[in-house]
């Protein structure tokens, strides 16, 4: 299975998380935010020349750089039907 | 009070916890209605709101705690509401603990409840804004999650009031029997349990003050930054880190595996309660997003509501202004005619009663501009603002959050100042406070006035068609913005490191505002103004009155007689009246060239000569701390024209035109001024603004130094680097 951190992926589709790859404090706070190994996760859109993304994951959606999202890696996730 | 057994009784602490966007303040309002009271934590800039509540015969003291997205610390606002659930705060242990948790949000939100039941306090859960759950398609079945969870769980929409009497009750049962607030703890995995128990050794060593009991209780302290847990105990923050080192791999971190277990329970417990009848990726919000947040329709839409907050702070306010000036105006008139003429009148009148009106001046401005920020962040907007502008305001070195403050300042420093409170990073908050003051607000055009029409008006359109006054007001604006950023970029690498905190910023859904939270958070902000800042800004222009009046030398008693005889000798009413007139002013001339701030302004001249500035002027520098725009009746005054309270356009250019005959302005030197006024901490409302909204006095003397300092240097430059070119 491929993996794409969450900036390079394709706004509008469905991903999930494999890894956040960030350390420290900041990546705490990303998994406390809910980027756990499995959660769902969406790009919703890029802000014009390379401003932050707006990024759904749970019910939950926020904005963060690009940067920042590099540290979060995604995996196309599995339809439904194949996952049970 | 009646002595009945029951209220005879302590009040019942609760407190209100939960993840911001969560409606935990609608329903504290809800709860305690006009009964509640806002202030700070003791030495820090959260907010700290208290109010009363009673059901069921029982007082209850709610406590609203700053709303955080977890418990373990990284921010102020989340180490107080850990503080204050264990009893580090001022306040007593609550009894009970509330957790708000948004129906249509419940994973996130349950993270925060878990670590709240961990720690020890008895919780139950109000399950808030159900209706939008509802409308989301979000099927919760309400028994299950109690079960599962074992804490009462109240299905409310607090907004209007649903579930209020039914969360009476669960509180009323939490607290006779703390049983039913407690969750069982998170079966951890083996390095978690590991890393625990090695904590604990850790936490015993330090003998804490209120030693955690619960595994989640000794996770909290692993979990938080080093930093805080020092502050609590120095040192202890660096053990813990030598006890449970953080792993090459974060994803092994035995902190980041709490979480990710925490994660796991609340997935297999909502996997069992609740349903999802539609699964759509594009909710209400999303749709609206596609068109505020469009690359073009959204740029121009947010232009529009920027412009819009702006005309509505820097334009809109001004008849509510008028109107306080004019009230203020006239009840110090009053206060002149009914009180016998002493020294106390003229402290009560020129010091407290200009302080007062100093500070109810501000008003208009500050409610309006809050008006419109608690709308943005009602409605979801404000999130979206950030997000629009981020990548702007990063070439500038500072995150979206400080674009509505700065743009803001452009009216005022001090609602502006006030404004930074929506950002959540405390030193990027830090930077812009200090640099707001940089924006040329609305008090420096009087000044500016004062010099174009006095030495810039007269001259030939620059290419034809550009007055040089406006020119040269224009490059002022462009002046206090790029020195902001010059001064962002330094401070940021000196005085105020590190910060540029990650934009981690939730977007949370549109909603309507609610008028009643509107209304609300601009009470709360008129009142905290008012009682806060207002005294500090009052106790200054005492002391500035005293520098501006005494010793009160006038004119030499002799004369002053012999003149006023003069003036009554002489034929006809209008022209004595004139004559005594001028008496009267050149007495106030004196008075005020003989002053400690006269005095002051003699002293400081050898200073502010190479800026082209006479000790005149220099008198002028020191009243103008009270506000910039004072300059203007300062100078009528040395330069005799009269002080006059309504400072209008054309009186401005009276007093610049008299500065300019009395050879005090020139073109050159007129433009130092500009310059200087464009930069300096000339503001007592700023300063009284930043000490309350830092919290120190530390802040606001580092403003005056490093503005005033830059003001120096760039009016030197100027000045000197003209004169060497041979203008005047």
């Amino acid at each position: 299975m491929a993996s794409h951190t969450l900036d390079s992926i394709p706004a509008g589709e469905p991903f999930q998380v494999t890894r956040v790859t960030l350390a420290g404090v900041l990546g705490d706070r990303l998994v406390e935010l809910g980027f756990t190994p499995g959660a769902p996760v969406q790009l919703l859109r890029r802000a014009p020349f390379g401003g932050p993304l707006q990024v759904q994951v749970r019910d939950f959606v926020l904005s963060l750089r690009r940067a920042d999202a590099q540290a979060i890696h995604t995996a196309q996730a599995i339809p439904a039907n194949q996952a049970a | 009070m009646s002595a009945t057994p029951e209220t005879r009784l302590r009040p019942l602490e609760v407190a209100l916890a939960g993840n911001p966007n969560t409606g935990k303040t609608t329903l504290f309002n809800a709860l305690t209605g006009a009964r509640a009271h806002v202030g700070n934590y003791p030495g820090i800039t959260v907010e700290r709101r208290v109010g009363t509540h009673e059901a069921h015969g029982r007082g209850w003291r709610v406590t609203d705690l700053p709303g955080c997205y977890s418990l373990s610390a990284h921010s102020p606002e989340e180490e107080i509401a850990h503080h204050a659930l264990t009893g580090r705060t001022d306040d007593p242990v609550p009894d009970v603990v509330v957790v708000v948790v948004d129906a249509a949000n419940l994973a996130r939100n349950m993270l925060l409840l878990l670590q709240i039941a961990e720690i020890g306090r008895p919780v139950l859960v109000a399950l808030n804004m159900m209706d939008a759950a509802r409308r989301e398609g979000i099927d919760i079945d309400v028994p299950a999650l109690q079960r599962e969870l074992g804490c009462l769980v109240v299905p409310m929409v607090a907004a209007r009031g649903d579930g209020i009497e039914a969360l009476n009750e669960a509180v009323a049962n939490v607290a006779a029997n703390p049983a039913l607030g407690r969750i069982a703890e998170t079966v951890w995995p083996e390095p978690v349990a590991a890393a625990v128990a090695k904590a604990r050794v850790v936490l015993a060593q330090f003998a804490l003050n209120r030693p955690p009991e619960s595994d989640g209780g000794v996770l909290w302290w692993l979990a938080t930054d080093p930093e805080i847990a020092d502050a609590e105990t120095p040192g202890l923050g660096a053990a813990l880190l030598a006890a449970v080192p953080r792993p090459a791999d974060p994803a092994l971190d035995p902190r980041r595996l709490a979480t990710v277990a925490r994660f796991a329970r609340i997935d297999a417990i909502l996997s069992r309660c609740v349903q999802r009848r539609i699964v759509t990726t594009s909710g209400r919000s999303e749709r609206v997003d596609r068109v505020l947040l469009h690359p073009a329709l959204g740029a121009m839409l947010f232009i529009l509501a920027m412009a819009g907050l702006f005309q509505a702070v820097f334009a809109g306010a001004q008849p509510a202004v008028d109107i306080v000036e004019s009230a203020m105006g006239a009840l110090s008139d009053l206060a002149r005619t009914w009180l016998p003429d002493n020294l106390l009148r003229d402290v009560l009148i020129d010091g407290v009663l200009a302080g007062v009106s100093g500070t109810l001046v501000f008003l208009p401005q500050i409610l309006m501009l809050f008006l419109g920020i608690s709308l943005l962040e009602d409605s979801g907007y404000l999130a979206r603002t950030a997000y629009l502008v981020d990548q702007l305001m990063a070439r500038i070195g500072l995150p979206g959050k400080a674009f509505v403050p700065l743009l803001s300042a452009y009216a005022c420093a001090v609602p502006a100042i006030m404004a930074t409170r929506t950002m959540p990073d405390r030193r990027d908050r830090l930077l812009t406070i200090m640099v707001a003051p940089l924006m040329s607000c609305s008090a420096r055009l009087p000044v500016y006035t004062l010099v174009t029409a006095a030495v810039f008006a007269h001259q030939a359109p620059v290419l034809g068609i550009f007055s040089l006054g406006g020119l040269v007001v224009t490059a002022m604006y462009a002046l206090g913005f790029l020195l902001a950023i010059a001064s962002a970029f330094i401070l940021r690498r000196t005085a105020i490191k590190g910060g540029g905190a990650p934009l981690l910023l939730e977007m949370p859904p549109y909603r309507w505002p609610r008028w009643r939270n509107v209304v609300r958070s601009l009470a709360d902000r008129a009142w905290v103004f008012i009682t806060q800042t207002g005294t500090v800004i009052v106790a200054l222009t005492v002391v500035l009155w005293a520098l501006m009046t005494f010793p009160r030398e006038g004119l030499d008693a002799g004369i002053k007689a012999t003149r006023t005889a003069q003036a009554h000798a002489i034929v006809g009413e209008p022209a004595q009246k004139s004559a005594l007139a001028a008496i009267e002013r050149d007495d106030a001339q004196v008075k005020l060239e003989n002053s400690i701030a006269g005095r002051i302004g003699r002293t400081i001249e050898p200073t502010i000569a190479p800026l082209g500035f006479d000790w005149r002027i220099g008198i002028g520098l020191v009243g103008s701390f009270a506000a910039r725009e004072v300059l203007v009746p300062i100078m009528g005054q040395v330069f005799g024209r009269g002080s006059q309270a309504d400072i209008d356009d054309r009186y401005a250019a009276d007093v610049g035109k008299s500065m300019a005959s009395a050879g005090a302005l020139t073109p050159l030197k007129g433009l130092s001024l500009m310059v200087f006024f464009a930069i300096a901490m000339q503001c007592l409302s700023t300063l009284a603004t930043i000490r309350r909204e830092t919290n120190s006095w530390r802040w606001p003397i580092f403003a005056v130094v490093y503005l005033n300092s830059l003001a120096w240097l760039a009016s030197f430059a100027v000045y000197q680097i003209g004169t060497r070119m041979g203008f005047a």
